[in-house]
Parts: structure tokens; C-alpha cells; sequence
């Protein structure tokens, strides 16, 4: 599986992530849940929040905690999956917990980040999101 | 004398004991009292476990479309009886969470408890909005079929 994200969904991580103490893990809460994973895992686990069509479906993914709290007060990622070219879009990340924390995300709130999503598939401004020598690393990628 | 004065020790001993044997009383009181707050920390605990397994349960649960009628009628019984259960889930955590001795000796369960209660809502709310309330979304249809091209 290859995953990919938009400009605004990794300054949005790299806002989490400067609150080290509360969400310092974030990048490792993400390496734990996709790196390595099969296919059929990425595809499948998580709440389907969009079913309709064939070949895609949107997902939401709990992620576990900094300071090992479980996945209970953990982060959701909302993600996009393509199922024949095995490829993820990461399309919004919120945490349950901490001064950012969200309780929910709106249908109209995942929808817009998927529209900046594709804005950024079409300018050639998407990012690869890679697993290597246990960081993540974004890689710029052509349309 | 020295009778009378064993009498007088026997005393001051029995005096000593008594005062001790209160203590003593006054420790297994506190020894159970302790015991008792172990004793809801591990039943919140198997609560938290048992949620955490609804919470799996439910994410496969949103895997399925396109049901019959009785399907629809399996995610209706499914969604009620769930509501119902973290609604007394929220009322215990509420009593428990307005004792200030649980709420400091059991903080960390009841924070997860909370969290549970919560995500259990969620992920419920998420099912109905899947089932029940969702229409096929044009815009959404547009953005998907953008994004498999």
C-alpha cells in the first residue's frame, strides 16, 4: 500500500506534533497502525464512513495514544482507500485527548479535506507518506 | 508486692493491648476499605475491556451494506440496546466520578471509562449516520471516482 497526504493535512501533523508533550508520538502512532501492513488490513480495518463505490471507501482509523493510554483516548485518522491501485490518501488527523482534541469530525469537515486532497493530486503537491529505517518521511510527488 | 505489682503490669499491659487492638481494628478497617477500592478498580477495568471489544465489534459491524430488511432490523437492535447500555454506563461513571476517594484512587480507569462511554457514542452515532441517515452523495460520488481515476 502507498500512502499519501496534502499540504494541509501535514501542517495540520506538524501542528500536533509541536505539542510534544501531548502529541509528541503522533508520527508513531502513524508508523504503528500503516507501516507494514497488508493490503486487505489498510482496506478493511476502521468505521466505514462512506461505502458507496465499488472500488473506494472512506475510513476512520483509531490510533493509539502517547504515554499508553490505548487507542481509547487516541487520535482518528480519516482515510480514503483505493483498493485496486492499493493506494491510501490520509485525508484528516484529529486527537481525542489534549488541548486540540476533538470529539468528532462532521461529514462536511472530512469532505473539504478531501477536496484539498485532490486540489493537491491535480497541482502535482501531493506528498508521499513513507516508512523507512522506523521514521516517516514525506516525499513531494509528480500528478 | 510483687503480686501487686504484677497486677499493676498486667493492667498496663491489658491497657496497652486494648489501645493496640484498636489500632490493629482501625488498620483492617482501612485494609478493607482499601480492598474495596481495589475491588471497583478492577470492575471498571473488565468494563473498559468489555468496551474496547464493542468498540471492535462495531467497526466490523460498519463493514456490511447493502441489507435486507432483517439486517436493518439486526443494526436497529443493535444500535438501541448499545444507546441504552452506555446511557447507564454514563450514569455509573457520573456517581463514581462525584466520589472524590474513586476519583483519586481510580483515576486512571475512570479516565479511560469516560473516554469508552464517549468513543461507544461515537462510534454509534457514526453507524446511524452510515445506515440510517446517509443519502448517496453526489459531490462525494464526484470526489471518489477523481480520486480512483
Amino acid at each position: 500500500m502507498r500512502y499519501f497526504v496534502s499540504k494541509k493535512f501535514l501542517t495540520e501533523l506538524n501542528k500536533l506534533k509541536s505539542k510534544k508533550k501531548s502529541y509528541g508520538c503522533i508520527e508513531q502512532s502513524l508508523f504503528d497502525e500503516f507501516s507494514g501492513q497488508a493490503n486487505e488490513v489498510v482496506a478493511n480495518r476502521g468505521s466505514v464512513l462512506y461505502p458507496n463505490n465499488p472500488r473506494a471507501v472512506i475510513l476512520k482509523k483509531r490510533l493509539a495514544a502517547c504515554g499508553g493510554s490505548g487507542k481509547s483516548s487516541g487520535f482518528r485518522v480519516i482515510v480514503v482507500v483505493d483498493k485496486l491501485k492499493n493506494k491510501c490518501g490520509l485525508l484528516m488527523l484529529y486527537p481525542k485527548w489534549g488541548p486540540h482534541k476533538k470529539e468528532s469530525a462532521s461529514k462536511n469537515e472530512w469532505k473539504s479535506r478531501f477536496q484539498d486532497y485532490l486540489n493537491d493530486q491535480k497541482t502535482g503537491n501531493l506528498l508521499e507518506m513513507k516508512f523507512i529505517d522506523g521514521e516517516v518521511i514525506y516525499v513531494p510527488v509528480k500528478s | 508486692m510483687q503480686s501487686e505489682t504484677l497486677s499493676q503490669i498486667k493492667t498496663q499491659i491489658f491497657e496497652t493491648k486494648d489501645r493496640a487492638e484498636l489500632l490493629i481494628s482501625e488498620e483492617e478497617r482501612v485494609d478493607s476499605f482499601l480492598d474495596k477500592i481495589l475491588d471497583v478498580q478492577k470492575k471498571i477495568t473488565q468494563i473498559n475491556e468489555a468496551y474496547l471489544e464493542i468498540l471492535h465489534h462495531l467497526e466490523n459491524v460498519s463493514c456490511f451494506h447493502d441489507l435486507d430488511e432483517e439486517g436493518f432490523s439486526h443494526i436497529k437492535d443493535i444500535l438501541n440496546s448499545l444507546y441504552a447500555t452506555n446511557i447507564r454506563a454514563s450514569r455509573l461513571f457520573s456517581q463514581l466520578n462525584s466520589n472524590s476517594v474513586l476519583t483519586h484512587g481510580c483515576s486512571t480507569v475512570l479516565f479511560d471509562f469516560r473516554i469508552n462511554i464517549r468513543n461507544v457514542r461515537e462510534s454509534l452515532r457514526d453507524l446511524e449516520e452510515l445506515f440510517f441517515l446517509q443519502e448517496d452523495d453526489e459531490e462525494l460520488n464526484g470526489l471518489l471516482d477523481e480520486f480512483v481515476a
